[in-house]
């Protein structure tokens, strides 16, 4: 019994010291990730994270909930705000804040604007068109930002209900609302009491793991080149072997309809200038949608196409060696362009 | 096949029942099939390689031993050494020296594309290769008896735990252990299990996890301030301590389940108080590889003191020279060939102690410690030429690391390095006061048990969601 108790003690002793070791060592930190009834998911203020995958990245949530230097909600006068949304392009989790591209469009706009330029990070991976809308609407909103520049790719444009955000839909009345179901979910209510648990990295990478299970990738990690599936040719490819689905190649009526009031909304809002910059070539229906409500429209994706030479590949990580996200350069050249064309589009009222 | 990785484990656990549940004529067949399925798991076509340098060291070894004639045995070494130097230097060093011999022409303005061929270096080939010739130069002195058995030495050079990464195995100790596989003993599956245990929490919760962040810092340092730098140095001395001595204790857990002793391959280096001590610490298996078949053969400390400075040097440097095909790794061997040779000259003939004890130095912990940090930052100094793909990245990284330039995350960075060290010297620091690898073993079960526990647990865990990093030494 006496060695039992010892046993349970001494393990328990050493998980502690683990959980410790994993926090400072940032081997794998709590998940900066907090429930709010009215926004969904969002960013735990002052958080720690980091991401060692394409690139080595270390950041950290400000004070306000956002990424990048914190900017108070209230703006102070003489200044031009202006708020990034995206998913995880804009968030650049693969490379340190002062090289990514808010951080360069703020450089160059600084430089020769009259007035005091502030670039906000609201980039959140995975997170689709008709979500960014809600996470403004809910929260980008109240920084008050003079423009709103999206970055998104086609398949953001696809209107589907995220887990642990409000979904859009449009009621009988033709208005577009807010579906809070997301409240009632049993991953929120778990999210919304014991969201400490969550702030384990023990945990952390417990959950981690159950995802790649959840995905199917269980049976490559283990048996490697002897996985069956592989061996068998059945079931699920690996990651890079994933084909591309159809979704987002076509514009699907509900997806036309939720954008076209989107899209109206923002039309109405006089006091801040949108603009898309599309990462990706768009449907033409979404193309026609947002040039017919005015909105600012940038092919962002031939300037970054026109990057490519033999010599250099705007996606390719020299340390990983994999294609992702932008690197180091692109992201410089990348922030170029954009403020150009901030300063020549967006800020001439 | 790696050792930090899923499929290794299972293949362990199918081999060790299967061999011990033979007859004990069997088990020697079984192993070396397996030991080639581990090396083929890699790549197939490699084991060709590996047949052929047992093929060729095996009867070269016959004749050599019943030859009586010395011009004929040196004939018969001759031969040896250039099939296998000869292997090693193509797949190794073919693109190096004739990359190195186009820029050498370059300087007298004559443009030469030389041949550059896409080899793809065998893993391991480096150790088998000096395990292989340390079989055929015992028996050329007359210091080794080869063996009858084919299979015997088959075994010998294709031993799946110390293959692809040493320990680099003396004939004389293995051969005669893989001559009759025994069950192990109570006391070596304990063993074996306390190193398996040990190794896999060192190489993936330390070694892994480190490689992630100075990778990326060494392979673009421009990104990074002086303190990420000075940081990532660090965690490099680190990472590769804790990768190959992982590695090392895996090798040697794994071999003890199958009742074989492996020689040790590492013993705290990081706690030397002078050079001399780090290279009596640091891969035991190639220094002492190193000393017997290249500086004593040199003339070792016999010819006075100056040829003992040029045996050191040409030690090292050829010893750098194994480790990579590239004048970074070289320079890394000349620097410890430098500082070997300061300190001989230091020492004179004074007789050095080795001992784990912190108060060997006249009782003193203080004057071991200072000694200590001096032995480690010229170790650093030399891992920045070791890991740094060129002479280019190396001074940059050296200039800005003291340059002062502004990081990004000072603090974190320092809270990572402390951690790391903090974990790795306690681990150095039980196996070196209680002068075992196995020190878990002197615990109470209870508390061992857990130890266990907790290391496979988050070694597992990790291990699962992260993609596995090779060992630093398998590109060797």
């Amino acid at each position: 019994m006496k060695g039992i108790l010892i046993y349970i003690g001494t393990t328990l002793g050493l998980i502690l010291f683990m959980e410790f070791f994993l926090q400072i060592t940032e081997i794998s930190l709590p998940n900066p990730i907090a429930v709010d009834s009215k926004i969904g998911k969002v960013l735990q203020p002052d958080s720690r994270i980091n991401l060692i995958k394409e690139g080595l990245y270390l950041g950290k949530v400000n004070e306000y909930g956002y990424l990048g230097p914190g900017y108070p909600k209230e703006r102070k006068a003489n200044t031009i705000r202006i708020a990034l949304m995206g998913d995880s392009y804009v968030e650049a989790y693969q490379l340190f804040e002062k090289f990514n591209f808010r951080t360069v469009i703020e450089d160059e706009l600084n430089k020769t604007s009259d007035k005091k330029v502030e670039v906000l990070n609201f980039g959140r991976s995975g997170m689709s068109f008709g979500t960014m809308y809600t996470y403004y609407e809910n929260f980008v909103k109240e920084f008050s930002p003079d423009i709103v520049l999206f970055i998104i790719g086609q398949d953001d444009f696809v209107i589907k209900n995220q887990s642990l955000f409000p979904g859009l839909e449009i009621n009988s009345e033709g208005e577009l609302v807010f579906n809070k179901k997301f409240k009632e979910s049993y991953l929120f209510k778990l999210r919304e009491k014991y969201n400490f648990i969550f702030n384990f990295s023990t945990f952390d990478l417990i959950k981690k793991s159950a995802k790649l299970v959840e995905e199917g990738y269980a049976a490559h990690i283990l048996f490697d080149k002897l996985n069956p599936e592989l061996l068998f040719n059945t079931g699920k490819k690996l990651t890079a072997e994933i084909e591309q689905t159809d979704e987002g190649k076509v514009a699907d009526a509900n997806s036309i309809a939720v954008l076209s009031k989107i899209f109206s909304n923002f039309n109405s809002e006089s006091s801040t200038t949108f603009a898309m910059a599309a990462r990706g070539e768009l449907a033409n229906d979404y193309v026609k949608l947002i040039q017919e409500n005015q909105i600012h429209y940038l092919k962002l994706y031939k300037y970054v196409s026109s990057l490519k030479t033999p010599d250099f590949d705007p996606n390719y990580w020299k340390a990983s060696n994999k294609y992702g996200h932008w690197n180091h350069r692109a992201h410089q050249l990348i922030g170029k362009y954009l403020a150009n064309y901030i300063r020549s589009e967006l800020m001439t009222d | 096949m790696l050792f930090n990785s899923f499929i290794f484990l299972f293949f362990l656990v199918f081999i060790l029942p299967l061999v011990f549940s033979l007859k004990p004529k069997y088990r020697q067949i079984t192993l070396t099939i397996a030991s080639y399925f581990f090396y083929g798991y890699w790549d197939w076509r490699f084991t060709g390689l590996l047949l052929l340098s047992t093929f060729v060291d095996f009867f070269i070894g016959k004749a050599i031993y019943s030859e009586s004639n010395q011009n004929k045995k040196k004939y018969l070494l001759y031969t040896s050494l250039l099939t296998n130097l000869g292997i090693l230097g193509f797949f190794k060093y073919f693109n190096f020296f004739a990359e190195s011999f186009n820029n050498t022409l370059a300087l007298f303005n004559y443009q030469l594309d030389f041949l550059h061929l896409n080899i793809i270096l065998p893993v391991g080939i480096s150790f088998y290769t000096f395990q292989t010739l340390s079989y055929t130069l015992d028996i050329y002195r007359g210091e080794l008896k080869p063996t009858e058995s084919f299979l015997n030495f088959a075994l010998f050079v294709s031993f799946f735990p110390q293959l692809v990464a040493g320990p680099i195995e003396r004939a004389k100790h293995l051969l005669p252990q893989l001559d009759e596989i025994k069950r192990p003993s109570k006391q070596y599956i304990r063993e074996g299990i306390a190193l398996i245990s040990i190794g896999m929490f060192k190489k993936i919760i330390i070694g892994d996890t480190l490689g992630r962040i100075v990778d990326p810092i060494f392979t673009e340092p421009s990104h990074y301030g002086s303190i990420e730098l000075i940081a990532s140095l660090i965690l490099f001395s680190l990472q590769i301590y804790n990768d190959f001595s992982g590695y090392s204790h895996i090798a040697r857990g794994t071999s003890r389940l199958l009742g074989i002793d492996l020689m040790e391959n590492f013993n705290q280096p990081y706690l030397s108080t002078n050079i001399t001590e780090f290279w009596r610490r640091w891969h035991i298996s190639l220094s002492t590889w190193l000393r017997d078949y290249l500086y004593i053969p040199l003339g070792g400390n016999r010819r006075g003191n100056r040829r003992t400075y040029i045996n050191l040097m040409l030690t090292m440097l050829l010893g750098g020279l194994w480790h990579g095909a590239n004048w970074t790794f070289v320079v890394w061997g000349g620097l410890h060939g430098i500082f070997l040779a300061i300190h001989k000259l230091m020492i004179g003939n004074k007789k050095l102690n080795f001992e784990n004890n912190f108060r060997r130095e006249k009782g003193s912990i203080s004057l071991f410690i200072i000694k200590l940090i001096f032995t480690n930052l010229l170790v650093l100094l030399t891992w920045l030429f070791f890991r740094a793909n060129s002479f280019t990245t190396a001074f940059y990284y050296l200039t800005k690391m003291f340059a002062f330039v502004d990081s990004s995350f000072p603090v974190r960075f320092v809270l990572i390095t402390a951690m790391f060290g903090f974990l790795s010297t306690v681990i150095d620091f039980m196996e070196y006061s209680r002068k075992s690898h196995t020190f878990w073993l002197q615990l109470t079960p209870s508390i061992r048990y857990a130890f266990y526990t907790i290391m496979w647990f988050y070694s597992l865990l990790y291990m699962f969601q992260a993609e596995p990093m090779p060992f630093i030494y398998f590109q060797f």
